[in-house]
């Protein structure tokens, strides 16, 4: 059986992924209040995330305010895809 | 939320509740009031060319419906500039949508104004039928992509006032209220029965 991704298999960093999983962008004051997580923990989450080239983020000023906002890759969505396939089987064996 | 290690199972559930989550804002965002805006202007609009060519006479207060671009302006002006948190892929297909049929709005017009400067006649008027189209057209594009039958059908209905002025082909007074029904059935009537739905109207 395969292994489960360790990137995705954190429950922050799978929150994080399945939610931009199908919106088209989100920023990160969002991904905060969805995730009832710190503002530090999931700054480090998302570096994370984004080193692999799961999610992509872009900085940019919006009025007077940094806005960073996060899409999830192809390569990402494929990660996703595959996690999901492992913990079927993994539940499969189980049932 | 911490950075705990999950069994299978709570995986599976957190990755649906997550798609659960930005599925019921996807819902609770949409803003219908954008129809309710451009329908009653241009219901304003017809009642007050109605009256004005009605009680003068006079055909050239048909003009005054060059001021259906003003809400649009005021709207891109006054409107609000903040970002939005997230973006769905329904956003950003809508927004593309309207683009379009906003764009078909001014080319006709500049067109109109371009043909009209070669023959030495402008035919302004043929805009009030193209005006129910177009936006009958971008309405009914909304309501399947919202998958929203108050927005898919009835602008189909508005079509046959659209039909008729283009058949007529004489402009009169009958066209401003011609145009105004249109607008209640294809934007008023159905904004506010979608925004009822989601408690908005």
């Amino acid at each position: 059986m395969k292994e489960l991704d360790p990137l995705l298999h954190s429950q922050l960093r799978l929150a994080v992924v399945s939610l931009l999983l199908s919106v088209q962008e989100a920023d990160f004051t969002y991904l905060r209040e969805k995730t009832r997580s710190t503002a530090g923990n999931l700054s480090v989450q998302l570096e994370k995330l984004s080193e692999a080239g799961y999610i992509e983020v872009s900085k940019e000023i919006v009025g007077k305010k940094p806005k960073t906002s996060c899409r999830l890759t192809d390569k990402g969505r494929e990660a996703l895809n595959a996690y999901v396939t492992t913990l079927r089987e993994y539940l499969g064996g189980i049932l | 939320m911490e950075d705990k290690q999950l069994d299978a199972r709570e995986s599976l559930e957190l990755i649906s509740s997550m798609i659960r989550k930005t599925r019921s804002e996807e819902r609770m965002k949409r803003d219908y009031g954008t129809f309710l805006y451009y329908g009653y202007s241009a219901v304003i609009l017809s009642a007050a060319a109605w009256i004005l060519v009605h009680f003068t006479g006079r055909m050239e207060f048909m003009l005054i419906w060059f001021a259906m671009f003003l809400p649009f302006i005021a709207r891109t002006v006054f409107g609000k500039k903040d970002d939005p948190a997230v973006t769905t892929y329904i956003d950003d297909m809508l927004s593309s949508i309207w683009k379009v049929t906003g764009s078909m709005f001014w080319l006709t017009v500049i067109a109109i104004a371009v043909i009209g400067l070669a023959t030495g006649e402008m035919v302004f008027s043929i805009m009030m039928p193209l005006s129910i189209i177009y936006a009958g057209m971008g309405t009914s594009m909304t309501g399947l992509v919202l998958k929203e039958k108050w927005f898919i059908w009835p602008p189909l209905a508005g079509l046959l006032a659209a039909v008729y002025m283009l058949a007529d082909g004489k402009c009169d007074n009958s066209w401003n209220i011609l145009f105004g029904m249109a607008f209640i059935l294809f934007m008023v009537i159905p904004g506010h029965a979608a925004g009822r739905k989601i408690g908005m109207a």
